[in-house]
């Protein structure tokens, strides 16, 4: 499954327990909300019938807007709510995936469904 | 010699072309900015421009004038101009005052992000120029309707 949306691209893949989200392109939507959520509820709905994690990979993602921020604040309170374990992935070297990423990873402070990891070195 | 101002001007006539002038207004910002101070102030200052137009298109309503956007020649500020909705500009006051008094900005950030999360609605833009932008928010009517927000960046 592929999301696409200006400049913006999600490519899905369901591999074994593991419902994988590869960003890339620039987020930079000034309204991202409805064209993501209605792309991301079955996907949500999914790993909570299946008891499977969400993995979003990040760290390819060029830019993102703070609107995009908030976007994915919300999706967050939808998958901890749904008790989906969620793993998200940012490139560390980023100043801008470190700003918010650090942050969303203080923020869930010792909540088992999600986890906020640095995207392995791709040297 | 004194570096002369970027001065751009944006008119958007509908949400497809507020989306590509704000693309590229960013870019020209980044290429202005990594000109004189390197790519990692260049990246900032594109958020910062970003945002700022963003909050334009957000709050403003229709006016031939369209947004001017002004980088100094030294970088020193990014300004905003635009015609923004009444009943939007009581809340952007507060939201800057909110900020000032924080006077951490990362603790300012930390507080707006979970704001979100426990409110779901509450405006980002601002507290990130100010985390990640690295600068200090200013608000002044230029003329009546025309709101002008200035992002200084501090050293």
């Amino acid at each position: 499954m592929v999301f696409a949306s200006g400049l913006l691209h999600v490519d899905s893949n369901e591999d074994g327990k593991v419902l994988r989200q590869r960003w890339t392109g620039r987020a930079n939507e000034l309204k991202p909300t409805a064209a993501l959520d209605g792309y991301f509820a079955p996907v949500i709905e999914r790993a909570r019938t299946g008891g499977l994690t969400i993995e979003h990979h990040f760290e390819k993602l060029e830019y993102f807007n703070s609107a995009f921020i908030s976007w994915i604040i919300q999706h967050l309170r939808r998958t901890l709510a749904g008790e989906v374990k969620t793993i998200i992935y940012f490139e560390p070297k980023s100043s801008m995936h470190r700003s918010s990423f650090d942050a969303l990873r203080t923020l869930k402070g010792d909540n088992p469904w999600l986890e906020v990891l640095e995207a392995p070195s791709a040297s | 010699m004194t570096t002369p101002a970027l001065s751009l001007s944006l008119s958007m006539k509908s949400d497809a072309d507020a989306l590509s002038a704000l693309v590229e207004a960013q870019q020209q910002v980044g290429r202005f900015v990594k000109a004189q101070l390197g790519e990692a102030t260049a990246q900032a200052m594109e958020m910062v421009a970003a945002e700022l137009l963003e909050n334009a298109v957000k709050h403003g309503q229709p006016d031939p004038r369209g947004i001017e956007l002004v980088v100094e020649g030294e970088v020193r500020f990014i300004e905003v101009i635009s015609s923004v909705r009444q009943e939007d500009l009581a809340p952007l006051e507060e939201r800057v005052k909110w900020l000032a008094a924080q006077g951490d900005p990362q603790q300012a950030w930390m507080r707006a992000l979970s704001e979100v999360f426990s409110r779901s609605q509450f405006g980002l833009g601002l507290a990130r120029i100010a985390s990640e932008g690295g600068c200090r928010l200013s608000l002044r009517m230029v003329s009546p309707g025309r709101l002008a927000v200035r992002a200084y960046r501090v050293e």
